[in-house]
């Protein structure tokens, strides 16, 4: 072992006599060399100064306020967290309730929306069959003329229904132009169509003749469609043939008058 | 708490992690003394070794670590923390502490077992001076011979708190001795027998 050996290993020399592998190799190279042998004697009283301190320091401990302070820290902050716990609860559960009522509130509007459209459905096909039944006639059964109403807006309505009724509109009333929606009445109001449950009675109607222009817009309007009983000389008065044995009977017609009384058009009903 | 006392570190931080009081006392009493000392010992100063005690303590409550047993014991983690917050002490308050509190004067440094009062005076005196001494080295070198010769950590586990290789801590450690040998030679009368004595080189 050399010197430098030696000043390289001199702690565990010194610190571990026991346990090192070397000890024997070292005190023999001390024992020859005065300079590590004054090295080790150094070491060894520092080494023992050191043990010394730390036998002092060793019972030095930190005081008890510090535990408890640490003890009240702890205590703190436990019920802290409690606290904490209590205050996230309620709102939790406040969270969740509202999550909940938001799902049933979608549901019920998605069921809502679903049953709405298969309604919907359901009743378009009822209302085209009550579209196209064929159109029970209005006439009067008693056979006797028809009066024209009174005032114009009875006379309206009634040339109105009577219009709807018949499925057909004269070209001249803008009024009957305007009634775009083709739906029967009881179609329209959401009720059973009480047409279609009358017995369907055919009808054979003429072609509207014109029996002059009506270019005013307040006659157009005011247009209303009446079913009449006429003679059946009115019919050889448009040319159309009639047999002798029914010269002296009557005829149903239907006159669209103006608001003034004036008739527009007529056709003539089997 | 008397089946606490035999519990591991690990479980017993389990527990104070639930909050258990009697898992904290437990941890608390177990590893106290060798945080306040080795802040003591790098410090010189019972106020900053309290206050690093309490701080460090105060992070195992608060859940504020990084502790991780399969990276290494409780106590060396514990040590490492108390030694961040010594050198942060250090730079900041000791500039402006007290002198009998720098030193650690103030805290009396008794013999531990009744001896002549004269040998126990030469004793003490002896003591104060290595404490001195130590305080006075620079901070990589008090922290090896603090963790190695007063707390009596192995080389491993001094590395394990200060961060480095097992080899840094020998050499600084070798080197702290040196400084302190030279340092009590200075002090005592050590240099009036050592020169006597020392060859110029080695005879062997």
């Amino acid at each position: 072992m050399t010197c430098k050996d030696f000043e390289n290993e001199i702690h565990e020399v010194v610190n571990r006599r026991e346990t090192y592998a070397r000890q024997a190799e070292a005190l023999e190279h001390a024992s020859r060399c005065l300079y590590c042998a004054m090295r080790l004697d150094e070491e060894a009283r520092l080494v023992k100064e050191l043990q010394g301190l730390r036998k002092t320091l060793r019972a030095y401990e930190a005081p008890i306020h510090v535990e408890e302070a640490l003890i009240r820290t702890l205590r703190v902050k436990a019920s802290r967290e409690a606290a904490n716990q209590d205050l996230a609860w309620p709102w939790l559960r406040m969270a969740l309730g509202c999550g909940i009522a938001l799902v049933v509130m979608g549901m019920v509007a998605l069921l809502a929306l679903v049953l709405t459209s298969e309604d919907r459905h359901s009743n378009e096909p009822s209302s085209q069959a009550a579209i196209s039944t064929p159109h029970p006639s209005p006439t009067p059964s008693s056979g006797k003329a028809v009066q024209p109403p009174a005032g114009p807006a009875a006379r309206q309505n009634l040339g109105q229904k009577t219009l709807e009724s018949l499925g057909q509109r004269p070209k001249s009333s803008r009024a009957a132009l305007r009634h775009r929606d083709s739906r029967p009445q009881a179609v329209r109001e959401g009720g059973p169509p009480k047409v279609a449950l009358e017995t369907p009675v055919p009808e054979l109607t003429t072609d509207w003749i014109s029996l002059g222009a009506c270019d005013d817009a307040e006659c157009a309007d005011e247009a209303v469609l009446v079913r009449m009983t006429l003679s059946s000389e009115t019919l050889l008065m448009f040319g159309i043939p009639v047999d002798s044995d029914f010269a002296s009977g009557t005829v149903l017609a239907d006159v669209v008058l103006g608001s003034d009384g004036v008739p527009y058009a007529i056709r003539f009903v089997d | 708490m008397g089946a606490l006392a035999e519990a591991s570190d690990g479980k017993l931080l389990k527990l104070l992690k639930r909050g258990s009081e009697d898992a904290f006392t437990t941890l608390y009493r177990r590893h106290q003394g060798s945080v306040y000392r080795f802040a003591f010992q790098m410090s010189g100063s019972p106020i900053v070794a309290e206050e690093v005690t309490q701080e460090v303590f105060v992070a195992l409550i608060e859940g504020n670590h990084r502790f991780e047993p399969s990276r290494g014991s409780l106590p060396t983690y514990l040590l490492g923390m108390a030694r961040h917050m010594v050198l942060r002490f250090i730079e900041r308050d000791l500039p402006y502490a007290p002198v009998e509190n720098a030193t650690g004067e103030s805290k009396s440094l008794s013999p531990g077992s009744p001896e002549d009062p004269l040998a126990a005076l030469v004793r003490m005196e002896s003591i104060r001076s290595v404490h001195k001494a130590i305080l006075s080295l620079p901070r990589h070198y008090r922290e090896a011979v603090v963790l190695c010769d007063l707390n009596e950590m192995t080389y491993e586990e001094a590395a394990a708190v200060l961060g480095c290789s097992v080899g840094t801590v020998r050499s600084r450690l070798h080197r702290a001795r040196t400084l302190l040998l030279q340092k009590l030679k200075g002090e005592k009368g050590h240099e009036g027998a050592g020169k006597a004595l020392e060859p110029n080189r080695c005879l062997a």
